[in-house]
């Protein structure tokens, strides 16, 4: 074994799960190696120095605390729901993607009902169109000069 | 975690009983501080169960809990300055009989002082190593990073870490190393 191959195996030595033809190429070469030798030094320096037995014990209440924060956020959320069942965040997903679907619907309902609007108020006649529409329906075959100047003909019998 | 789907209390009481203890030793070691670390504990498992509805079993519960907290512990440790040792010391007592406590709590104190320097992925990464003996698999699932990423952040937080550490913890820790030829007999 080289120094890279030895170095990749020692946290596997430390933890004893080398086996044995392994363990005793990693032994050969960390004799004979004073570099592998440091290393192996620090990674076991490293090992123990974070090793469980010198941390704390975990506070005995931990778990009580979190079913006591779960009750209390459950309370909470239930009382500004005022009796509603809690809605899952699918469920709420669900809801507003109804929502923007009605919505989107009443504005499409909303522009079709503009267009034919704008239809129906392009073909209504404006003020002067409806009063030459009278006029057309008291002279129906007159013509149009007739309608401009109609002293012109009328007075004269239609003769200059 | 497919019963607590169903609002479940008894069950996921079982469960936190069950993982508090790996949350609570990695975000104690990673936040220097017990309250503090209790806290973040205390989140995880609520969040988890705010979102059991969400749950889907594509990970074991173990593998959901501790990815949850390593990622709250790495968010909280990024909005907020690291909790310094030094300004820590009666917050962090441990249980044990007067006479060892105060060797046992100095050691302690140091090693958190060394993991504070760490940035906070080499130093979560390191955690995972040598105090949960996960894989390098295990810590890249765990860290959403490759195995890769993984060799790269370990390589850095030991030699920090061993660069840091004084002359004294070192003789400390030494007497307690085990003998590694009765590892293997």
């Amino acid at each position: 074994m080289n120094c890279d191959q030895v170095r990749e195996r020692l946290d596997a030595y430390l933890e004893g799960s080398l086996s044995k033809d392994e363990l005793q190429q990693v032994d050969r070469h960390v004799d004979s190696c004073v570099d592998c030798t440091e290393k192996l030094r620090e990674r076991r320096f490293i090992a123990d120095a974070l090793a469980e037995d010198h941390v704390p014990e975990p506070p005995r209440e931990l778990s009580g605390s979190v079913m006591q924060r779960i009750r209390a956020t459950e309370e909470s959320s239930s009382s500004s729901q005022q009796g509603h069942p809690r809605r899952s965040r699918r469920s709420k997903r669900w809801a507003a993607a109804a929502v923007f679907l009605v919505g989107a619907l009443l504005g499409l309902a909303f522009q079709m009902a503009v267009l034919q609007s704008g239809k129906r108020s392009s073909v209504r006649p404006t003020g002067v169109e409806r009063q030459s529409l009278k006029v057309l329906e008291i002279h129906p075959t007159g013509s149009l000069s007739e309608l401009v100047s109609p002293n012109t003909n009328r007075s004269t019998g239609g003769k200059p | 975690m497919l019963e607590v789907k169903n609002g479940n209390h008894e069950v996921f009481e079982e469960l936190v009983e069950r993982h508090q203890r790996w949350g609570w030793t990695v975000a104690y070691r990673f936040l220097g501080d017990a309250p503090l670390a209790e806290d973040l504990v205390q989140e995880a498992f609520v969040k988890i169960f705010e979102a059991r509805e969400d749950y889907e079993p594509t990970a074991s519960f173990r593998t959901y809990f501790q990815r949850v907290l390593i990622r709250s512990c790495i968010d909280y440790q990024r909005k907020n300055k690291p909790v310094y040792a030094d300004e820590l010391e009666d917050r962090s007592r441990s249980r044990q009989n007067p006479e060892d406590r105060l060797d046992q709590q100095e050691v302690n104190e140091a090693i958190n002082r060394i993991l504070t320097e760490l940035p906070d992925r080499q130093r979560m990464a390191l955690i995972l190593k040598y105090l949960k003996n996960l894989s390098y698999e295990e810590i890249a699932e765990r860290m959403d990073c490759t195995e890769k990423a993984v060799e790269s952040l370990l390589g850095r937080a030991r030699s920090s870490f061993n660069d840091q550490a004084p002359e004294w913890l070192k003789d400390r820790v030494k007497d307690h190393e085990p003998n590694q030829k009765e590892m293997y007999s």
